[in-house]
Parts: C-alpha cells; sequence; structure tokens
C-alpha cells in the first residue's frame, strides 16, 4: 500500500489534488471566500457530496445562492449524479379533467408532490411514452405531432422536430437511451389503415398481413430523423410504449402463424437502441401446440431488468409474472410469481368479457407491473386506483396510501437525475455548462 | 561530513490537529484485517460508532481536509455522511449550515418557489438547536 505521508516536502506536491491547481483555482472563484471558511471545499467534493443526495436536495442546495444556480447544469455533476441514481420515483400523471397532471414520489415519502409544468399553458394534455436516465417522452394528446423530452426536476424541455403523420396511421412508440452513442432515441412504428378493412388486427384469418409498416428513429445527437425500414409483424397497440431492456424496445405481436408452425402465436419483436436491428423471441410458453393452451399476455414490464410478461388467469383472480431468466434465451421464460387480485368494487363493474381479460372498456391493463423493490416486494398498479406493494415471501399485498394520491392515469418507476434534454449540457459532452440565471 | 539532515515534520496548513486525528484514526480502523473481513453491516456500524461525536462541519472539514490529503476512503465516507446529514433539508438549514449566503432577490426566490414548489414542501423542520460553527 502506497503511504500518504510522504516523507519528504519534496513530494508534497503530489497530494495536490486533481484536477490541476488552475482549473481548481479557476473553480474557487464562483465561491466567493469571504462569506465562510467552507467555501475551501474544492469544486469537486461539493460535486461528490452533491452526486450523493436524491434529486430533492440537490436541486435545493442550488436554490441557496445565485453562485450555486448553476451547478445543477454543471457536466460533472450530472454524470455522477446519474451513475449513483436508483429508478426510486413513481412519476404519476393523472387526467383531471381535460388537463394533465403530473405528480411524483418516493416510495418512502408520505404524500405525492406535483409538478409544475413548464408548458402547462400550451400543452395541456399528454401522454407520457416513456422515461429513460430521468428524461420523459411527452407527446401532445390534442396535437400529436408536438413530441417533447422533458426533465421534471429541472424543468428543462425541448421539443422534438416534427415528423408529420398521415392520417390514418397507427403509430407505436418507444423511447431510450443508447449508452454505445451515449444517445436518446424516439422509435416510432407506423401502420397505414387499410381502407377496405376497418380493422388492422384481423389475426385470425390464419396468415399474417403484410400491411406496410415504417420504422422512424429520432435522434437527440443527430436531432433528426431517419427511415430504419419495416416490421415484419403487427405489432398489438397496447404493448406501445415498448418496453425497454437490455438496451432494446420490446413489443409484442398480433396472433401470428408461421408456416412450419401449427397454431398461432405471439412473438416479441425488438428493436436495438445501439445498433438498430430487430429481432423477435417467442412468448412464454408458446412451445405448445395445443391451441386452448396459448395463454394471454395482457403486458410486458421489467422486473430488476429483466424482461417479464404479465398473463392473466382466466379462471380465477389471479395473474402470473413470467421472467426471461436469459435475455433472449426462450427456453428460460419461468413464472416467477403468481399473483392474487383483490379487486375493488369500483373496478369490478367495468371488466369487460373475459375475451379482453382484464382490461376496462377504455382498453387499459387493470392492473399492471410497476417494478420490483431492493426488497423483493413487487410494485404493482391497479389502474387509476391504488398502488399496491406484493410480498412474493409471504404471498401477501399490502396497499400504499400517500396524501394526495390522484386519480392514476400512467405510473411509471423513474430516476431523478439532473440530464438536461439540450445534449450539450447534458453531461455526455465535456463542454462546461453555461451559468444560467434563474 | 555534509550530510543534510532530513526533517520529518511536514506542515500541512490547510489542516487542522482534530481533523488530522479523525483522518489517521479512521485509516487505521480500514486497514486492519478485521475490518475488511466485516460484513457491510458490521463495516457501516464501526463507522458510525467512529463517527458518533462528528458534527456537521467537522465533516466538511473531514472531506475538505482528506480531498488535499489524497486519503480517498475518509473523503468517501466524509461526502456520503455529510450527503446523509443534508438529506431532506431545508433550502434555509442548508444556507445555515454551510455558511451560504442568500443573494437572491425575493422576487427571484418567489419564482423560484412557484415553479418548484416540490422543493420547499415536505423537509425536515429546522431544528434550531443545530450547530453551525
Amino acid at each position: 500500500m502506497t503511504s500518504l505521508f510522504p516523507s519528504s516536502s519534496a513530494e508534497k506536491k503530489t497530494l495536490i489534488p486533481k484536477p490541476s491547481m488552475d482549473s481548481l483555482i479557476k473553480k474557487q472563484k464562483l465561491y466567493p471566500s469571504s462569506i465562510n471558511p467552507f467555501y475551501k471545499l474544492p469544486h469537486e467534493t461539493i460535486v461528490e457530496i452533491l452526486s450523493r443526495l436524491p434529486i430533492r436536495s440537490v436541486i435545493q442546495f442550488t436554490f441557496t445562492c445565485k453562485t450555486l444556480y448553476p451547478l445543477s447544469a454543471d457536466p460533472l455533476l450530472v454524470k455522477l449524479h446519474l451513475s449513483r441514481s436508483e429508478n426510486s420515483y413513481l412519476i404519476i400523471h393523472s387526467k383531471n379533467p381535460l388537463k394533465t397532471h403530473l405528480y411524483f414520489l418516493q416510495l418512502s415519502d408520505q404524500k405525492v408532490y406535483e409538478f409544475e409544468t413548464p408548458f402547462a399553458s400550451s400543452m395541456s394534455e399528454f401522454s407520457i411514452i416513456g422515461s429513460s436516465n430521468g428524461l420523459l417522452y411527452l407527446i401532445d394528446s390534442l396535437f400529436p405531432q408536438h413530441t417533447y423530452l422533458y426533465n421534471p426536476f429541472t424543468r428543462e424541455y425541448f421539443e422534438i422536430p416534427i415528423k408529420h403523420e398521415n392520417c390514418g396511421q397507427i403509430v407505436i412508440h418507444g423511447f431510450g437511451f443508447d449508452p454505445v452513442g451515449c444517445d436518446y432515441k424516439v422509435v416510432k412504428i407506423a401502420y397505414c389503415r387499410d381502407r377496405y378493412t376497418y380493422h388492422v388486427k384481423d389475426e385470425y384469418q390464419g396468415h399474417i398481413r403484410p400491411l406496410p409498416s415504417i420504422i422512424e428513429v429520432y435522434s437527440l445527437r443527430r436531432n433528426s430523423w431517419t427511415y430504419n425500414g419495416i416490421v415484419p409483424y403487427i405489432l398489438e397497440t397496447w404493448s406501445s410504449p415498448g418496453v425497454l431492456v437490455n438496451n432494446r424496445l420490446h413489443w409484442v405481436t398480433v396472433w401470428v402463424k408461421k408456416p412450419n408452425w401449427q397454431c398461432h402465436k405471439r412473438l416479441i419483436v425488438s428493436y436495438n437502441l445501439v445498433d438498430d436491428t430487430i429481432d423477435e423471441m417467442a412468448c412464454p410458453c408458446s412451445n405448445s401446440n395445443y391451441i386452448f393452451d396459448r395463454l394471454i399476455i395482457s403486458h410486458l414490464a421489467v422486473l430488476d431488468k429483466r424482461l417479464c410478461a404479465s398473463l392473466p388467469m382466466l379462471d380465477r383472480d389471479a395473474f402470473d409474472v413470467w421472467v426471461m431468466r436469459e435475455y433472449g434465451v426462450d427456453e428460460s421464460w419461468v413464472k416467477e410469481y403468481s399473483i392474487c387480485i383483490n379487486f375493488p368494487w369500483s373496478l369490478i363493474r367495468h371488466i369487460e368479457p373475459p375475451h379482453h381479460i382484464w382490461q376496462n372498456r377504455f382498453g387499459k391493463n387493470m392492473v399492471k407491473v410497476l417494478g420490483i423493490l431492493e426488497s423483493g416486494e413487487v410494485i404493482l398498479e391497479y389502474v387509476g386506483e391504488r398502488l399496491v406493494a406484493y410480498d412474493p415471501c409471504n404471498k401477501s399485498s399490502k396497499e400504499l396510501k400517500y396524501n394526495g394520491m390522484p386519480r392514476i392515469y400512467q405510473a411509471m418507476f423513474h430516476i431523478g437525475s439532473l440530464v438536461s434534454p439540450h445534449l450539450d449540457k447534458s453531461g455526455t459532452d465535456t463542454n462546461e455548462a453555461e451559468h444560467e440565471t434563474p | 561530513m555534509g550530510k543534510e539532515r532530513r526533517t520529518n515534520v511536514i506542515p500541512l496548513p490547510e489542516v487542522d490537529g482534530v481533523t488530522l486525528e479523525r483522518i489517521i484514526g479512521f485509516l487505521k480502523i480500514y486497514t486492519e484485517e478485521s475490518f475488511q473481513q466485516f460484513t457491510v453491516q458490521e463495516k457501516k456500524k464501526r463507522c458510525d460508532e467512529f463517527f458518533a461525536n462528528c458534527k456537521f462541519n467537522d465533516f466538511l472539514t473531514l472531506a475538505s481536509a482528506s480531498n488535499y490529503m489524497g486519503a480517498q476512503v475518509v473523503l468517501d465516507e466524509a461526502c456520503q455522511r455529510t450527503a446523509d446529514m443534508m438529506k431532506n433539508k431545508s433550502v434555509a438549514w442548508v444556507r445555515k449550515n454551510f455558511g451560504i449566503k442568500n443573494n437572491f432577490t425575493p422576487e427571484e426566490e418567489e419564482a423560484m418557489r412557484e415553479k418548484h414548489e416540490w422543493a420547499y414542501e415536505g423537509v425536515d423542520p429546522d431544528d434550531d438547536e443545530e450547530d453551525i460553527i
């Protein structure tokens, strides 16, 4: 072990901490030393401390004085803070009525907090497509060609260049971060409605209907859309937005039948954000050829960075969660959880006949798997009503109650970060951030 | 015979005696065989014991000194403990304990409060007995 206490004064010079003395002095000028001896703390030590704080505390720190306000855009802090952050916030999207409200909470909190969105007047209703590294991708509900990247904690937002959609297109979305290219990407898969059949989903006719589908991908780094081929299957709209696992977005196809198959099956299609390729995987339990053995998937989810599928039971109030233990290996689907549900009466009366199992009249899944905690508890959303933590050890569920909980339209786990949708400040570049005024 | 006298005294103007003792003390514990064998919880408990009587400003001084001296493990501990003590405290508390002077105008602060109401809600009540220096 190298000695921390050099024996000669000449070696003392090596004790001066990185970065170089010059940049240290330059940065220390940000903090007026006449105010307090603690301003001797060098920039990177302050960044070290702040990077260990939850996002709320970081923002609060930058509110203490004008000189510290620009810290929230400091590239070193953004990067270090993100590397230490976890998916510990729940973003709740509530439509109340005709106006979207955005809330957040940490599961350990007592209450729900509301975000004041900077576009409240220009975009009163929107949908959240996805959350990645602390950025949300939003689509204006009234004018869907207007979409935004938004960090709710720093209030920064960026409008993505418009990609015109033709009327009658059905669009499937996905949003995620490409760690290799250090880029945020939006994937849009559009189908044109065939004007002779109203429904796109005619999967029961026994063959894949080759409707034209276009994949378009927006890259934040290039700030442009590119055409990236087609998807050979029709994707279920309920599987949009795609679920991000292993740098890939996943959606579920309609029932398809390949020539060598004996019956229809569903597939999971994935889009790789790193190399822009498409792949397909089997759904859980799809190797059975007995037609009535096919299980119904209600939705995909991510648990502990693994892809999973929620399969409701037809004969009882329960659903199974299958997890793909080894990514890409079809045989590695394992049933990990079998969760009983206590539907509140207010939800039961909205349930459609068994064919659309457990969906309300708006086609929304009644129970959704949101994520999993370190303790192993699985967090579920009973749509619109409540958040529940399911403990797989003693197979019990408990409702999570918070003050001010609104009606839930969408809920998702989110990383509280300082990442900016303006890429030059996102910490992925080496440029210093400009000082901003509040 | 002209041999240069080697001095073993190194002046450390940035570090006071108490802090230096703490740094050395902690490093001694950290490098013990028995400490390295501990589980994560046991390590935490041992560190908690060591830092039990340190106040907030002590951790700041410790962070500054260990950064100056290059004692990375002490720096990590000091930064983490500072962060743990700062979590969920109000903006006023942070100002007081860091000795930061508020140079926002009341209008600017009001504008910030409106846009980030959540940053001012649900924080721990300020404890007036917390000392600063």
